[in-house]
């Protein structure tokens, strides 16, 4: 009897351990409290950028009915950065409609393992499709790796609210309609300029101004120092002779013997960077990327690392 | 001390060689002799004037002994003046009154050169090569080319050591080759390594080494190479109106030079054999030089001295074929005049081509 006793107790405590220690951990206000649209634990944006951001938040809520959150933090505890950006966005009454939880979308960076997770809830869950996801990343994802935390959040919510307008004139992106799609997700080719979508003009144009700007530096220090070099290099003229190739006599070099031998091979493989968007499983499926919240509730997303 | 001066056959004036003519040319009459039909001259002259020279080296006081060592002391048979050179010199001009002298005892038995290559360029060509060399250098001080004058301008007969050698090595070298392909996951690069060999020879005819330790080596072969097509059969007489020095580096101290230049075209030569690799490097290099016989050659070198602010700056011209070097200063405030100017100038003009293409893309 003793002995059951203290089994019930040992599988009581394996169970309390076993039990995840994040369930509600995550909510920062009461029921009925709301917090801002960008949350910046880091600060990682000046206050003058936050609010820009914010207001551009707002107004992609505002005008689609579908909450569009920013979240930065320092860590994430041993969750996946998708699991805990839906519960940061359950727990913290996000959602604008009638849904439970209301619909809406999250970006949450996790700054001391530079990851990211996406999450989407209600409409987004068809708005954001798997290929949509995939292309979705090229928004944000390239800005986040360069450390321009500004472009990053920005290209986020202009991609939101192209991915809601594309949904509602009932076109959601998909493997169809994404700029440069191919069928395999390794194979996708970020699109450089794509002029149509809010925010991917701009990066391909930044972009394409940081490349000019190493090129014009490198041009430049050629030019600078490259003349003035040359110019010093006419300057010397006294140089001992390399060898006595003007006195070989005519006709007097001749191989006597040679042979090539192959010895052995060596093979290198160099794997092919690969976009660190996943989590969600395989993108061929449209249901692939949904998961559940913590608390049961049904998301879309994915998870990745900048 | 055996001297020898070229005399006019016409007036008796003293002639020297003249490298525009070609020929021996007096100053007084204009008279042009050909130096072969001089050689017959350079014999009797010799012979005549050696009885002269007998009687004025008797004159004044004679040198102590041992005094004379690394000296040349010698008359000048128009005016009778003493001249003290050093040992190697073979012909200048008499200090005096400026006849040229030629001394035939440094050129004689084992000393006498197995061949002269005579100026073919003569002082103005050195001299306007000069101002050709100053041309074009941007970063030559402006004040050099006014403020400095040259100091001297000499015609010298350079003693050359002329080597033929025959050149065999046994090189090996580790080649590759390799093919890129890819899938979707990765980037293959395979290498093919090979062992290569090759055993080759050459000749090489009348490498030249300078033979004057007076001579910078480096700068001797910077004016090569020379064209011993026009070398003639040495004559004093080509002699007249130069400086000329007998050698004081022997051909043995000089072979070591010449065998790396020669091992360094053999090697050349065997590298190019070995095409079709992505990289080619030599393992080991067994190189057998047989050398050839040994010529002692007099080449014309034009030696052109300048000084500017304590420094002095030679430059040498090849007398046959007019090559000129010499190093020049640097002028270090216009070499960073120019790399700032352009460095910023260059960043103006992208800068400003970059910010109207961001301008213009919306992203400033």
């Amino acid at each position: 009897m003793l002995r059951r006793a203290i089994a019930a107790l040992l599988l009581a405590a394996l169970a309390a351990t076993a039990t995840p220690a994040w369930a509600d951990d995550l909510a920062r206000v009461g029921e009925g409290e709301r917090l801002p649209r960008f949350v910046d634990d880091v600060g990682l944006l000046d206050e003058s950028q936050a609010a820009t951001l914010t207001a551009r938040l707002d107004e992609v809520s505002d005008a689609h009915v579908f909450d569009t959150v920013v979240v930065v933090v320092e860590e994430i505890d041993d969750r996946e950065p998708r699991l805990y950006a839906a519960d940061f966005y359950e727990e913290n009454n996000y959602g604008m409609d009638a849904q439970s939880p209301g619909s809406g979308a999250i970006l949450l960076i996790a700054m001391q393992t530079r990851q990211f997770g996406f999450a989407t809830t209600g409409v987004g869950m068809s708005a954001f499709t798997d290929a949509g996801q995939e292309y979705l990343d090229t928004f944000f994802v390239p800005y986040l790796r360069e450390d321009d935390w500004y472009g990053a959040f920005m290209g986020f919510a202009n991609a939101v609210d192209d991915f809601l307008n594309m949904y509602q004139a009932g076109t959601p992106y998909t493997t169809s309609n994404i700029p440069g799609y191919t069928s395999a997700q390794q194979d996708y080719d970020y699109p450089e300029s794509s002029g149509e979508i809010p925010g991917s003009g701009i990066r391909a144009n930044r972009e394409t101004v940081t490349v000019l700007s190493i090129c014009a530096v490198i041009f430049s220090l050629l030019i600078g120092f490259g003349f003035p070099l040359y110019w010093r290099s006419k300057l010397k003229s006294v140089k001992p002779a390399a060898g006595a190739d003007d006195y070989t006599r005519p006709g007097s070099f001749q191989v006597t013997n040679q042979y090539d031998n192959f010895l052995y091979t060596t093979m290198r493989v160099t794997p092919i960077p690969k976009s660190d968007s996943g989590g969600g499983g395989s993108h061929h499926s449209s249901s692939s990327s949904s998961f559940s919240s913590s608390s049961g509730s049904s998301f879309s997303g994915h998870s990745g690392s900048f | 001390m055996a001297v020898l001066e070229y005399k006019c056959p016409n007036c008796g004036g003293p002639i020297s060689f003249d490298a525009d003519a070609q020929q021996m040319v007096c100053p007084y009459c204009n008279s042009q002799i050909d130096v072969a039909a001089l050689k017959q001259f350079d014999a009797d002259l010799g012979q005549a004037q050696k009885s002269e020279a007998l009687d004025w080296n008797y004159t004044g006081q004679d040198w102590a002994p041992g005094e004379q060592e690394g000296m040349l002391v010698y008359s000048c048979q128009s005016c009778g003046g003493e001249i003290v050179a050093e040992a190697t010199l073979g012909a200048t001009k008499c200090p005096f009154c400026d006849n040229p002298v030629v001394v035939t005892s440094q050129f004689s038995g084992t000393l006498r050169p197995n061949v002269v290559i005579p100026f073919k360029k003569g002082k103005d060509a050195a001299m306007a090569a000069l101002a050709e060399h100053y041309q074009g250098k941007r970063l030559l001080p402006k004040v050099f080319k006014s403020q400095n004058h040259l100091d001297e301008i000499r015609g010298v007969y350079v003693p050359f050591w002329l080597f033929d050698a025959d050149a065999a090595g046994r090189f090996t070298y580790k080649a590759t080759t390799s093919r890129h392909w890819s899938d979707s996951d990765n980037i293959y690069t395979e290498t093919s390594h090979y062992g290569v060999f090759r055993e080759a020879g050459m000749s090489f005819d009348e490498v030249p080494a300078d033979g004057s330790s007076k001579m910078d080596d480096t700068l001797m072969e910077s004016i090569e190479p020379f064209d011993y097509s026009q070398a003639v059969d040495f004559q004093t007489a080509y002699l007249s109106g130069f400086l000329a020095n007998k050698y004081d580096v022997t051909a043995e101290q000089m072979a070591g030079r010449t065998n790396d230049r020669v091992a360094a075209s053999l090697r050349k030569a065997a590298r190019g054999t070995v095409t079709g690799y992505e990289t080619v490097a030599e393992e080991s290099a067994d190189i057998r030089l047989r050398r050839g016989e040994i010529r002692y050659a007099l080449l014309p070198v034009w030696i052109l001295n300048t000084s500017w602010k304590g420094k002095s700056y030679i430059f040498a011209m090849n007398g046959q074929t007019g090559r000129f070097v010499g190093d020049l200063p640097l002028d270090v405030g216009a070499f960073w005049r120019w790399a700032l100017g352009l460095l910023f100038g260059a960043g103006a003009v992208f800068g400003a081509l970059i910010w109207a293409f961001a301008a213009y893309s919306g992203v400033v």
